[in-house]
């Protein structure tokens, strides 16, 4: 059976990806169900795939039990294909439309879009499982897997107002950046950062390393050439023209 | 935080909000080396990073977050974070380019070389290295561009061939190497340092052991 369980949870890593928790309350027949998760972006990574059962009765833990999941990811080289097909009928709509009308113009082009932006992670991936039940009943069933795909983040912006008595405000937002062709309505959001050091391919060894080539200045040129650390300068406003 | 997180879109929520206390680091660091002390003019970059401590429950936020600040309502700077340490949040370091720090020299006062020998490669020949001492006096002037009066650190760091001898004024604390300056300039003004410091110069020259010389002319 497909079934379709909401999204509970997203926890969006700064650095692209996410875990998804989805949950479904189920109604079990007696012998073997099986059931096809609907929405799995390929992106999902097959070894994260987990599925934990909460038993609504108590006694149903002896008759029901999880048999197995069962994971797999769409053939790279066939998606990219009917993706390549699916842009090129998108170019053809517009080449070849002799009329877009304001509706017809906002469909056509959030069709085209769709596709343009579609990639192998927005394709459909297999997540099924069976549920073994010695009896019918109810169960609900948590889903986690986890998003392998970095247009799916988050990042924070500040802003600061400040006053001359070195006192300001300081203003946090969170913008959550999802390019992917999943929506996720009504989730509770969590953000969870990866550490990446600031800068770290552009820093120089220190002049006097040990072992170091001995330097050697020929003119004052190659003293000011001497390696810093790649800076940003600032630029501050300094007046307002009216 | 619930949301509805569409597709191809992004969304904004509103994270925190609160007072805070902030002060600017601006630092120059000089270091030379024997050639560089000689040099007629140099310049050095000042380097500035704001740190705000705010008010309430520390937030992680993650480094090269976005960061605007805003003076009078108007932007008046665009920067980056660095790194968050409990309630403080620190910015990027930039160079301040209101600041300027040119640094010339005034006197160069050669000492006597002092010779003495190597062996070279060769069993005919030596190596003569010619040590001396050099006394080098440098003025160093710092412009504050800005309308508003700023504290600046000047930190002169000894290396293996310069070493400090004075300054007018003096350092407000010495931690060899390191000779830190604190300094405040008002607004559209300057401030000097007279530097005066030794430069050991080493030059080799190779060549024929005198014994040598002699056998040849014969």
């Amino acid at each position: 059976m497909l079934i379709d369980p909401k999204v509970k949870k997203l926890d969006i890593f700064n650095g692209g990806g996410a875990i998804v928790e989805r949950e479904i309350k189920l109604s079990l027949n007696q012998g073997i169900n099986k059931f096809e998760i609907a929405n799995v972006p390929a992106s999902f990574n097959p070894n994260s795939a987990d599925i934990t059962l909460d038993y609504i009765k108590l006694e149903d833990k002896e008759y029901i039990s999880l048999q197995q999941t069962i994971v797999s990811l769409p053939d790279r080289s066939n998606s990219n294909q009917i993706i390549d097909r699916e842009k090129s009928a998108a170019n053809s709509i517009i080449s070849y439309a002799i009329d877009f009308t304001r509706e017809m113009r906002e469909k056509v082009s959030s069709i085209c879009e769709a596709s343009s932006y579609r990639t192998y992670a927005d394709m459909i991936g297999t997540f099924d499982f069976i549920i073994n039940a010695k009896r019918e009943g109810e169960i609900i069933v948590k889903i986690n897997y986890f998003v392998s795909d970095i247009r799916i983040k988050w990042e924070t912006t500040l802003n600061v107002n400040i006053d001359n008595d070195n006192k300001a405000e300081i203003e946090g937002f969170i913008v959550v950046d999802n390019q992917t062709a999943f929506t996720y309505d009504d989730v509770d959001l969590g953000f969870a950062i990866f550490e990446i050091p600031a800068d770290t391919n552009l820093s120089y060894p220190p002049l006097n390393a040990p072992n170091a080539e001995p330097v050697y200045f020929e003119s004052e040129q190659a003293q000011q050439a001497l390696p810093r650390k790649m800076m940003k300068r600032t630029q501050r406003l300094k007046n307002l023209m009216l | 935080m619930k949301a509805n997180v569409p597709t191809r879109k992004k969304i904004k929520l509103n994270w925190f909000k609160s007072k805070c206390n902030f002060n600017i680091e601006r630092k120059v660091n000089i270091e030379y080396n024997a050639a560089s002390t000689t040099y007629n003019k140099q310049e050095w970059d000042v380097i500035v990073k704001y740190i705000f401590v705010k008010e309430g429950e520390p937030k992680d936020i993650p480094p090269n977050s976005p960061m605007t600040i805003y003076k009078n309502g108007l932007p008046f700077l665009f920067l980056t974070t660095t790194a968050t340490i409990g309630n403080k949040i620190i910015s990027e370091e930039m160079i301040d380019d209101d600041i300027s720090v040119d640094d010339d020299i005034v006197q160069i006062i050669e000492g006597k070389p002092e010779i003495t020998f190597e062996d070279a490669l060769k069993p005919k020949e030596h190596i003569e290295v010619r040590t001396r001492y050099d006394k080098i006096i440098r003025k160093i002037s710092i412009e504050n561009k800005l309308d508003n009066e700023i504290d600046l650190i000047l930190d002169f760091k000894q290396t293996k061939d310069v070493t400090f001898i004075k300054s007018d004024p003096l350092p407000s604390e010495i931690e060899t190497p390191n000779h830190i300056y604190n300094i405040k300039i008002p607004s559209e003004e300057s401030f000097k340092i007279t530097l005066e410091i030794q430069a050991k110069i080493v030059k080799r020259v190779t060549k024929i052991k005198p014994e040598f010389i002699k056998i040849l002319k014969k």
